[in-house]
């Protein structure tokens, strides 16, 4: 099969990957913060208009999978224990919370985050361990569904059921094998690939331009105001 | 550039357990020579090569004896960090090789640990790319790459740092015959530009008219040493090259009914289709081999075989009913699927308790286990002797022993196998060879081998589906007929 081309990323046609996961931060900190309805709703409509502007293809629905039950859970949880009104909020703030990560991760790629991470001289071990669970979480998610294949043309029920609780050896012990054996793989590779040797040159990065600033500073009083006019009350 | 002399090595824990991984070997290799290792499983290959960039002993641990100076560095002395700036080790599993999150990423991981100044990694990335023709998959993520195209990057990311020796560990097992084609062509061309290449490997395929020079190991060993072809013979000899029975007619001694029958069969995946209106049917006693390149739609096929898949249009039948509408415990009795890698099925801690898993589960649910005839599995398949290891334990060949065995203990009517001869060595494909047609004379069931392997699938299989772009393109016996002859 032949792939087509995948355009080079253009250099400023995006923001700095520093001021992204910056914003990125800013924006996953605010909906953190957030008190009143009000703003939370507000948050998720600007959520949704930055999902569809920035956001880089559909999102997976395996990633809906997840996030849905968790959500339906944390509702029932809180409306036991609190009432409609608290489980209502909570709900709402985490479903905030989910769209703001998924923008985060839409926007910045794991290699752009290395990159601002080493400008900002975090240690490269600790980056590339941050790195390599990006890359290796969804290889483990495909090496699963491949057990789960497996195991059911086997004739067992794996599926997450309450009634199968005692047949999810059969898909987390090749799991586990599996993952200690990539992981072995991964160690040996790194090693192979000279890990170990500290590097001695790093690539020129695109310097911090004015509109990178402006967007910094744009992003402080937003946040800024956000937190002021929620103190303040109506 | 590699000199070993009385070279021995045991991987730790294994002290009067297992034989020596490498067993007092003594080897030469010159610059600019392209070497290839052949050899059965668990014969050393992987170890040899693990030992020219010191994985083996630094990385393993375990006992080391002899001389092993790779690039005037004594291997015993000198950590992988420096080593790998000599030797490039590509390794097979080329999902842990590739761990950044692009191509150009890879290559940069690299060259960041080199001594070429940060302006020039631009011009080597481009020259590199463009040397395996791979320029337009800079930006992309190594892991939706296809299998070929991940061993090309694996390699690029390996060669940008330009080493004088390069050693691949079984780069050809899990290709196609177009992306083989590709490979072959980028490692002559790396032979060319003067680099020392090894591949360790099993299969026997025309990448060997560039070699040089030709080893087969056996048991830790270096068996032979010459020319390619004179390599031809001891391989022969040895089984590492299988002489497959001749093919045969099917023969009936049963009712021949139609047991599968897809109709129009479309998936779409992304909203692209992956398999297309594809349709045929299957009877009893037909052994079927379904071939086609990487990415054609071939394991899609399998799944909707398996019921795992239901198609988005068209009929996927058994004796008349729907398959993904069955229940699991009622298909696997009809439809029993392995799967390429058996590690996916393994989940006890003994080879018997694996194999009697699955009748176990349907034994609870009413449908009677056949005992006699799993008891004459655990024969067929040689399973004897290794009842009460753990199943994680055993050589490749082994483990694919048992998983096929445990899918054949639900006495399946059709046995669906994807890529069962991948990454195994001469003699067990010989085995599977003889063995699959004799179950399915004896058993009267139908047989679907999804392979690349064409001569395991002329010696195996008596009709032929090829798809190509998720599309039937061809459906036809394969039994010679006397013109062939």
């Amino acid at each position: 099969m032949e792939w087509e081309p995948v355009p080079a990323p253009r250099p400023g046609a995006r923001l700095d990957p520093r001021v992204r996961l910056f914003l990125g931060v800013l924006i996953i900190t605010a909906v953190m913060l957030t008190r009143t309805r009000p703003a939370l709703i507000g948050e998720s409509l600007l959520l949704a208009l930055g999902l569809m502007a920035f956001g880089r293809g559909k999102i997976r629905r395996s990633s809906l999978h997840l996030i849905w039950p968790t959500v339906g859970t944390v509702f029932v949880i809180s409306l036991l224990a609190f009432g409609l009104e608290i489980a209502a909020d909570l709900s709402h703030r985490l479903v905030n919370l989910f769209a703001a990560s998924v923008l985060f991760f839409q926007t910045l790629t794991p290699e752009e985050l290395a990159v601002a991470l080493r400008s900002m001289k975090v240690p490269y071990p600790v980056i590339f361990m941050l790195l390599t669970a990006l890359r290796y979480v969804p290889l483990l998610g495909r090496t699963l569904r491949n057990i789960y294949d497996a195991q059911t043309a086997r004739g067992i029920d794996v599926r997450l059921r309450l009634t199968n609780v005692p047949r999810l050896t059969a898909l987390l012990m090749p799991l586990l094998v599996q993952a200690f054996m990539l992981a072995e793989n991964l160690a040996m590779a790194m090693e192979s690939r000279g890990f170990s040797r500290p590097a001695q040159s790093e690539p020129q990065r695109h310097p911090f331009t004015l509109r990178d600033l402006v967007w910094v500073v744009l992003g402080i009083l937003a946040f800024a105001g956000l937190l002021f006019w929620e103190r303040r009350g109506p | 550039m590699i000199h070993l002399k009385n070279a021995a090595y045991r991987y730790p824990g294994r002290h009067g357990i297992a034989p020596w991984a490498l067993d007092r070997i003594d080897l030469d290799v010159r610059q600019g020579e392209y070497v290839v290792i052949f050899g059965p499983n668990g014969s050393g290959k992987s170890t040899l090569i693990s030992l020219f960039n010191g994985l083996v002993p630094h990385f393993f641990g375990g006992d080391f004896s002899g001389d092993a100076l790779v690039c005037n560095r004594l291997v015993s002395e000198t950590p992988p960090a420096v080593l790998s700036r000599q030797v490039a080790v590509v390794l097979q599993n080329t999902d842990a090789y590739l761990f950044c999150g692009t191509v150009e990423a890879e290559l940069l991981f690299g060259l960041e640990r080199s001594p070429i100044p940060a302006p020039q990694f631009g011009r080597t990335i481009q020259e590199t790319l463009s040397f395996f023709g791979i320029e337009h998959l800079r930006y992309r993520a190594p892991h939706d790459l296809s299998g070929g195209e991940k061993h090309l990057a694996a390699i690029a990311s390996a060669l940008c740092l330009k080493p004088p020796i390069v050693a691949l560990d079984e780069p050809f097992a899990h290709l196609d015959a177009p992306n083989r084609g590709r490979l072959r062509q980028a490692l002559a061309a790396v032979h060319r530009s003067g680099t020392t290449v090894i591949v360790a490997e099993h299969l026997v395929d025309d990448f060997l008219l560039d070699a040089d020079r030709c080893l087969v190991m056996e048991s830790g060993r270096v068996t032979f040493d010459g020319t390619p072809k004179a390599v031809l013979r001891p391989l022969k000899e040895t089984g590492l090259v299988p002489r497959y029975p001749q093919p045969t007619e099917d023969t009936f001694p049963f009712a021949r009914e139609s047991l599968l029958e897809l109709s129009n069969v479309t998936f779409r995946r992304d909203g692209r289709p992956v398999l297309d209106k594809v349709s045929f049917t299957l009877k009893a006693g037909e052994r079927v081999a379904v071939t086609g390149p990487n990415g054609s739609g071939k394991t899609t096929l399998v799944k909707i075989l398996g019921g795992l898949l239901k198609p988005h249009h068209g009929s996927a039948l058994w004796c008349g009913e729907d398959i993904h509408g069955m229940p699991p415990a009622k298909r696997v009795r009809h439809i029993g699927v392995s799967f390429q890698n058996p590690n996916d099925q393994f989940f006890k801690v003994r080879v018997e308790d694996e194999v009697w898993a699955g009748p176990k589960l349907l034994e609870k649910k009413g449908i009677a286990a056949d005992r006699d005839w799993i008891e004459h599995l655990f024969d067929l398949f040689g399973l004897r002797p290794l009842a009460k290891q753990s199943p994680y334990r055993l050589s490749e060949g082994e483990k694919k022993r048992v998983a096929v065995a445990s899918v054949l203990a639900m006495n399946p009517q059709v046995l669906v196998l994807d890529e069962p001869t991948a990454g195994q060595d001469g003699r067990f494909r010989r085995e599977l060879a003889e063995l699959l047609p004799r179950i399915v004379r004896s058993r009267g069931i139908a047989l679907v081998v999804v392979t690349h392997d064409t001569d395991f699938a002329r010696a195996v299989c008596s009709r032929r589906l090829v798809l190509d772009q998720g599309r039937l393109v061809e459906d036809r016996s394969m039994v010679p007929t006397a013109e062939d002859a």
